[in-house]
């Protein structure tokens, strides 16, 4: 009877485990497993693909070279790797500033609104990436990400009153940025 | 913008973003581990020899200082066992590895000054083997009855 179980059922903490006994399988099960939602992050909090998907490599690249750094009983893989990420993307946008890339098209319901719908996401895009990032984080975090606060202030290492508040700030700048952007779109 | 609009357009954006990284990314994540990885085996195998080559040479030694030792007929522990008398002064940097023994009369007046306890009057002369080593350098002596 084979009682090993398939990767995918296995917890984070036992591919981690295994990975650094060199199971390769463990190591991309982790990395599927997660990697979506730091590039995600990373793609919003910079707004490249190109650098989204530096840091992702880089995080799993420090996921691989030092594990024990992740202490499981201080949170989630997931944490702790966004915690890597967030370190990484302000680095990085530290060193380039941010540019607005192209958003994927998909088949939308007519070429009019598809515009339209294009020309307003993008808007919104550059909003939050004008944001400081401390704000844009949580926009990232709560709104695009869809975390609840309390993960996100566990995240951010702050309390869940500062994620609120700022959260509340960042949405007035923003809503006052389109507004701003619909009665003056050139 | 009103709250609702803005949760839509945030939606929207949710959607429209790029989701996941490029299979660029999985495969140089690959091609890392598997470098590490054999890295690793690398060094683990070089541990393991240390580790082999550590306890051959410590059985090497453990043998070699319990080895039985077979007195050298010329070995300075046998001088001593021979009533040889080593000689001031004539320890040399060359190890005694092949050495003569000179038959000779001497004055017991130079073997008392070497330090030798002798009977005879300093007067006279005695027989005395001198053991002398491969550099001609005489090491020792003993007088013979």
């Amino acid at each position: 009877m084979n009682l090993k179980r398939p990767h995918d059922e296995l917890g984070d903490a036992d591919l981690l485990r295994l990975s650094g006994e060199g199971d390769e399988q463990a190591f991309m099960t982790l990395y599927r497993r997660h990697q979506a939602r730091i590039f995600s992050f990373a793609f919003h909090m910079s707004g490249r693909r190109e650098t989204a998907e530096e840091v992702t490599q880089e995080v799993f690249l420090a996921l691989l070279s030092a594990p024990s750094l992740y202490l499981e009983d201080r949170g989630t893989l997931q944490g702790y790797l966004i915690g890597v990420a967030r370190n990484k993307v302000r680095r990085a946008l530290a060193q380039a500033r941010p540019v607005e890339s192209p958003l994927d098209r998909s088949a939308g319901p007519s070429l009019l609104e598809e515009l339209s719908r294009t020309r307003e996401l993008s808007a919104l895009r550059s909003a939050i990436l004008s944001l400081p990032p401390n704000y844009r984080e949580v926009v990232v975090l709560c709104d695009l990400e869809e975390m609840d606060y309390g993960e996100a202030a566990r995240h951010l290492g702050c309390a869940l009153g500062t994620v609120r508040s700022r959260l509340h700030r960042a949405r007035a700048i923003l809503s006052a940025k389109l507004r701003r952007k619909e009665t003056c779109p050139a | 913008m009103t709250e609702h609009q803005l949760n839509e357009l945030m939606r929207n954006l949710k959607h429209a973003s790029h989701r996941e990284a490029g299979q660029e990314v999985e495969a140089e994540l690959i091609a890392a581990f598997r470098a590490r990885h054999s890295q690793n085996k690398r060094l683990r195998f070089s541990w393991k020899q240390l580790a082999a080559s550590l306890a051959i040479g410590a059985l090497l030694y453990f043998a070699w200082s319990h080895r039985p030792v077979t007195p050298h007929p010329h070995s300075p522990a046998v001088v001593e066992e021979a009533a040889f008398f080593a000689l001031p002064y004539a320890e040399s940097g060359v190890p005694l590895e092949q050495s003569v023994i000179v038959r000779m009369r001497i004055p017991a007046s130079t073997l008392v000054s070497l330090g030798m306890r002798l009977s005879v009057p300093p007067e006279k002369s005695v027989n005395a083997e001198l053991l002398v080593g491969q550099d001609g350098v005489a090491r020792a002596v003993r007088i013979v009855q």
